[in-house]
C-alpha cells in the first residue's frame, strides 16, 4: 500500500517514514502543502496522511481542494490541534479520521489499516480465499493451518493482490501502490516478486490462487473464480 | 451609598419646601397687608366715629349747656320781667316820661310805660324798683337749685349787677368774661370755651346773654290804628309769655341773621298804621342777664373715655379680627403647603423611579452579562439617549473582552499545539525504534534524534516561560548606550550565510557612529527575527536590505526584502500574540547562533510574540508590521524612532 504523508516535522516525518516502511507501506513524504499538493494529484495513493499545519498551504485548504476536485482517497488528519472545533472542522472538510499529537505509533498504523480496508469495502480484517487466511491487522498469512512468513513487500503484494481479489491488476498497479516514488521502476521487480510470493504462498497448496493473465497482469483467485486449471487449459489449449 | 433617587427626592423636597415657602410668604405678607389696610380702614372709621361721637357728645354738652343757660336766662327773664311787669302796672305808676321822639312822644299816662327807647333814665327807674321791690331771686335759684342731679354749674349775672350762684359752684364763681364782645348781639351765645377756675379744675362754659325784656302787651283793640299800634309794650300775659318767647326765640334766630338793630334802640313804630308785628317787638333793653353753665370738663372727660373705652375695645376686636384673619390665612396655607410638599414627594418619588427606569433596565442588562456571551441582552433601541453612549461604550468593551478572551483562548491552543508537536515527533522516534530490536548505530541514531527533537522541546519551551514573564512582568530591561552599526553589523554577520544558502542577497547600509539608549539584546533579537523573516519568505534571487539612519530623536531601523508580503488583515494580525498566520511558517533555520528567537514554523507568531512583549516592557516600543504597499514604524527605546519593514511587490 502506498502512502503520502504530509507533515513539516522532520523528525516527525523520518519517524514515520521509517515506522510506516516497516510495516511494509510504501511511503512518499511531502514537507509543504504545495509538494503535497502535486503529489496527491498525479498519483494515487491509497492513504494520505496529512498535517493540517504546513507551509505554504494549510492542510484544510489541501484536502477542500482535493475532494473538489474528486480526489477520493482517504485521508487522515494529523494534527496538534485538539479542540472539537478543530477536529468537527477536519472531518467536515472530507477527511476520513483524524489523529491527534501526540499518538502512538501503533494506533496510526491500525487506523491506516482501518482506512484501506474500508477503500477496499472490506470490513473483516481477516481475509479468507479458499484455505488462505490473512490477518491484515497482524500481517500474518496461514495457508491450511501453515502459517506462512512474508517479508514486508512480499506481504504487501499478497495483500493488495487479496483486496483486489477476483480482479485483475496490472503491473503497473502494482507498481504504483507497493513502491515509493525513489524506488527504480524497474519492470521485472515485480514478476520477481510474484514468483516470491508463489513459491510461498501457492507452492504445495490447491488450488493455486496467484494467477497470471497474459498481457494483463496478475489475480488472486476469487471465491466465484473458476479453478486456475481452467484457465490455463484454456491458455494453453490445443488445437486438436 | 449615594443613591440617584434619594439624593433627587430630597433635592426636589428642598425646592418644594424652598419655593411654597417664598410662595407662602409672599401671599402671607400679602394677606397681611390686605388685612392691615382693612383694620387700618376699620380703625380709621371708628377713630373718626369717636370723634364724631365725641364732637356729637360735646356738641349735646354744648346744646345742654346753651339750652340750660338759655333756659335759665328765660327763666331769669320770665322772673325779671314778670317782676318788671308786676312793677310796672299801668295803672299805678303815674310816671310819664317823656321821650325825646317824635310825635309818639306825648302818651297818655295809662299807657304802660313804654321803654321805646331805653335808656340809662329807664333803666335806673327799673333798676330801683327791680332791686328794690321785685327782685327777689330765691325762688329763681330754688327753682334752679332744687334739682339734685343737676351736674353742671351756672352762674347768673343779673341785669342788676347780682351774681347768683348755683349750689355746684361751691361758692367759687365761674371766671368773669368779656361782655363788651357778647353786648354786641342781642341775644347771644358764646362759644364754649375751656376755663380754669382758681380751684385748678377745667370746666367748659357757655355764656348766654338774655335781654331783660318788657313784652309787648297791645292794647286790647288797637292794632295797626294810627297813633295805635306802634310798638306798644306791654306786660305780657304769663300764660302766652313761654310761648312768645318761643316765638320771639326763633325770630331772634332768623334776626341773628340779620345784622341786629342797634342795641338801646329800639325800632321805631312806623308812623302809618303798620301791621303790629307780632314777635319782634322787641323792647331790647340794654340791660342783659347773662348767664354762664358750665359743666367741669371732668364729666366730659368721663364721657370721653367712656366713649375711647368703646373705641379701644372696638379696636381691639378688629385687630384681634384681623389677627385671627392673618392666623387662619397662615393656618390655611401651611395645610395647604404641607400637601403639596406630601404630594410632591410621592409624586417625585414616583416620577423618579419611572426615570430610572431605563438605568435599572441597563443594570439589569449588565448583570446578565455572562462570562460565556459577552453580550448585552438589551438592543440600543432600547435605551434612552441619556444611556445611549454607555450602551455603545458597554458593548464596545464587551466586545473587545470577548475578542480578547478569545485571542486568549487561542493563543492557549496555539501554544499547546506548539508544544505538542515536537513531542509527537519525539514519541514517534521513540516508538519505531522500539518496535524492532535495532542495531546500536540505529539506537545511538534514535538518540541523537531524540536529543535533538528535545533541544527544540527546550527552546519552545523557553520561549513560552519567556512570554510569560514578560506578561508578569518579570523581564527586566537593560538599557545602556549601544552602537547601532555595531548591532547591524554583528546580525548582518548572522544572517550572511543563512542568506547566500538560499541565494539571497544581503545589503547593509548604517551610518558609523549611530548612537542610541536601548536595550541591547533586545534590539538583537528584533532585528534577527526581521532578518529571519526575510530571508524565510523571500524567494530565491532576492535582496534584502538592512538600514539605520537617525531620525529625529531616535534611530529608524529598517528592513526591506523582495518577499511575498502580507495582506493587510494579517499585517495587523500579526502584532497579535500567538498570532496564526495563514502564511506558511518558514522552515526552521539552521542552528543561528545568538539567536534565542530562532524562526520556526511560527515566526510570525514568534516575531509577533516578542513584539507584542516588548512593547510592553522597553519604554515606547512598538511593532513593526510587514507590509504590501505601506510601511509602518515601531518605537522602540529613547532613541530609535521608527522600524519599517517592508516588502515590494514582485
Amino acid at each position: 500500500m502506498r502512502l503520502l504523508l504530509v507533515e513539516d516535522q522532520p523528525a516527525l516525518v523520518k519517524a514515520l517514514r521509517q515506522g510506516l516502511e516497516e510495516e511494509g507501506f510504501a511511503v512518499d513524504t511531502a514537507m509543504d502543502g504545495e509538494d503535497a499538493d502535486v503529489k496527491a494529484r498525479t498519483t494515487q495513493y491509497d492513504v494520505i496522511v496529512l498535517d493540517v499545519m504546513l507551509p505554504k498551504k494549510d492542510g484544510l485548504t489541501l484536502l477542500k481542494g482535493w475532494r473538489q476536485s474528486g480526489i477520493q482517497t482517504h485521508v487522515l488528519m494529523l494534527t496538534a490541534r485538539t479542540t472539537l472545533d478543530d477536529k468537527v472542522a477536519g472531518l467536515d472538510t472530507g477527511a476520513d479520521d483524524y489523529l491527534t499529537k501526540p499518538f502512538e505509533l501503533e494506533e496510526l498504523l491500525a487506523r491506516v489499516r482501518a482506512l484501506i480496508r474500508r477503500r477496499h469495502q472490506v470490513k473483516d480484517p481477516l481475509i479468507k480465499i479458499f484455505d488462505l487466511t490473512i490477518d491484515t491487522a497482524a500481517r500474518r498469512v496461514v495457508r491450511a493451518g501453515t502459517a506462512i512468513h512474508l517479508t514486508p513487500r512480499e506481504y504487501a503484494l499478497l495483500e493488495f493482490l487479496a483486496f483486489h481479489r477476483g480482479k485483475v491488476v496490472t503491473r503497473s498497479m502494482i507498481w504504483e501502490h507497493l513502491y515509493d516514488e525513489y524506488d527504480e521502476n524497474t519492470s521485472n521487480v515485480v514478476d520477481v516478486y510474484i514468483r516470491y510470493l508463489r513459491n510461498k504462498v501457492d507452492k504445495g497448496f490447491e488450488p493455486q490462487l496467484i494467477m497470471t493473465r497474459w498481457g494483463e497482469g496478475y489475480m488472486l483467485r476469487g471465491e466465484n473464480d473458476p479453478p486456475d486449471d481452467a484457465a490455463k487449459m484454456a491458455g494453453k489449449k490445443k488445437v486438436p | 451609598m449615594k443613591s440617584i433617587r434619594r439624593s433627587l427626592v430630597l433635592w426636589f423636597l428642598l425646592l418644594a419646601i424652598v419655593s411654597l415657602a417664598t410662595v407662602g410668604f409672599v401671599i402671607d405678607r400679602v394677606v397681611r397687608q390686605a388685612v392691615a389696610g382693612r383694620e387700618k380702614a376699620a380703625v380709621d372709621l371708628l377713630e373718626r366715629q369717636f370723634e364724631l361721637q365725641k364732637q356729637k357728645e360735646l356738641d349735646q354738652f354744648d346744646k345742654e349747656l346753651v339750652e340750660e343757660a338759655k333756659s335759665i336766662s328765660r327763666a331769669s327773664q320770665l322772673l325779671y320781667s314778670n317782676g318788671i311787669n308786676q312793677v310796672y302796672e299801668p295803672q299805678n305808676y303815674t310816671f310819664l316820661v317823656a321821650t325825646g321822639f317824635g310825635p309818639f312822644n306825648v302818651l297818655p299816662a295809662t299807657t304802660t310805660m313804654m321803654l321805646s327807647a331805653p335808656g340809662p333814665l329807664q333803666w335806673s327807674v327799673y333798676q330801683e324798683f327791680l332791686i328794690k321791690r321785685v327782685y327777689d331771686d330765691r325762688p329763681l335759684l330754688g327753682k334752679l337749685n332744687d334739682d339734685e342731679h343737676y351736674r353742671g354749674l351756672f352762674q347768673i349775672h343779673t341785669a342788676f349787677h347780682k351774681v347768683i350762684l348755683s349750689k355746684s359752684l361751691n361758692e367759687m364763681p365761674l371766671p368773669e368774661f368779656d361782655r363788651t364782645e357778647l353786648s354786641k348781639t342781642l341775644p347771644n351765645t358764646s362759644l364754649p370755651e375751656e376755663i380754669e377756675r382758681p380751684d385748678g379744675t377745667y370746666v367748659r362754659r357757655v355764656i348766654h346773654a338774655q335781654p331783660v325784656l318788657l313784652r309787648y302787651v297791645s292794647p286790647p283793640r288797637v292794632r295797626g290804628g294810627p297813633g295805635g299800634g306802634g310798638g306798644g309794650v306791654g306786660g305780657g300775659n304769663n300764660q302766652n309769655s313761654r310761648d312768645r318767647d318761643r316765638e320771639r326765640d326763633r325770630d331772634r334766630d332768623r334776626d341773628r341773621d340779620r345784622p341786629p338793630p342797634r342795641s338801646g334802640n329800639g325800632n321805631p313804630p312806623p308812623p302809618s298804621n303798620p301791621p303790629p308785628r307780632q314777635n319782634s317787638d322787641v323792647i331790647r333793653f340794654f340791660p342783659r342777664i347773662y348767664v354762664q353753665t358750665a359743666i367741669p370738663v371732668s364729666i366730659i372727660e368721663a364721657k370721653f373715655r367712656e366713649l375711647s373705652e368703646d373705641r379701644d375695645h372696638e379696636l381691639s376686636r378688629i385687630r384681634s379680627e384681623s389677627a385671627a384673619a392673618i392666623n387662619q390665612s397662615r393656618w390655611i396655607l401651611l395645610a395647604v403647603a404641607s400637601g403639596g410638599i406630601a404630594s410632591l414627594l410621592l409624586g417625585s418619588t414616583l416620577i423618579i423611579s419611572r426615570g430610572l427606569r431605563p438605568v435599572d433596565r441597563l443594570s439589569e442588562a449588565v448583570s446578565l452579562v455572562s462570562e460565556k456571551d459577552f453580550r448585552l441582552p438589551v438592543s440600543s433601541r432600547e435605551m434612552s439617549l441619556e444611556l445611549l453612549p454607555v450602551h455603545a461604550r458597554l458593548t464596545t468593551t464587551l466586545d473587545a473582552l470577548r475578542r480578547a478572551f478569545e485571542r486568549e483562548k487561542q493563543a492557549v491552543a496555539d501554544i499547546s499545539h506548539e508544544l505538542r508537536t515536537p513531542v509527537a515527533s519525539l514519541a514517534a522516534t521513540i516508538d519505531v525504534s522500539l518496535r524492532k530490536p535495532r542495531s546500536a548505530e540505529q539506537y545511538k541514531a534514535t538518540l541523537e534524534e531524540c536529543r535533538e527533537i528535545n533541544r527544540q522541546l527546550g527552546r519552545l519551551v523557553e520561549r513560552v516561560m519567556t512570554l510569560a514573564n514578560l506578561d508578569a512582568g518579570n523581564v527586566p530591561s537593560t538599557t545602556g548606550p549601544v552602537n547601532a552599526s555595531e548591532i547591524v553589523g554583528e546580525c548582518v554577520a548572522v544572517i550572511r550565510p543563512l542568506a547566500e544558502a538560499h541565494n539571497l542577497k544581503l545589503t547593509s547600509d548604517v551610518k558609523p557612529e549611530l548612537l542610541l539608549t536601548t536595550d541591547r539584546e533586545k534590539v538583537r533579537e528584533v532585528l534577527m527575527n526581521l532578518l529571519h523573516n526575510a530571508v524565510e519568505y523571500t524567494p530565491a534571487g532576492g535582496v534584502i536590505e538592512i538600514t539605520a539612519k537617525s531620525k529625529g530623536p531616535g534611530v529608524e531601523f529598517r528592513v526591506r526584502d523582495t518577499g511575498i508580503g502580507m495582506t493587510p488583515d494579517v499585517q495587523e494580525k500579526i502584532f497579535e500574540r500567538f498570532y496564526r498566520a495563514l502564511i506558511p511558517a518558514v522552515r526552521p533555520l539552521a542552528s543561528t547562533p545568538g539567536s534565542a528567537w530562532r524562526s520556526s514554523r511560527n515566526t510570525s507568531t514568534g516575531s509577533a510574540a516578542v513584539w507584542s512583549s516588548i512593547r510592553s516592557r522597553v519604554p515606547g516600543a512598538r511593532l513593526p508590521s510587514r507590509c504590501r504597499h505601506s510601511q509602518r514604524s515601531y518605537r522602540y527605546g529613547s532613541r530609535i524612532r521608527s522600524g519599517q519593514y517592508a516588502s515590494l511587490t514582485r
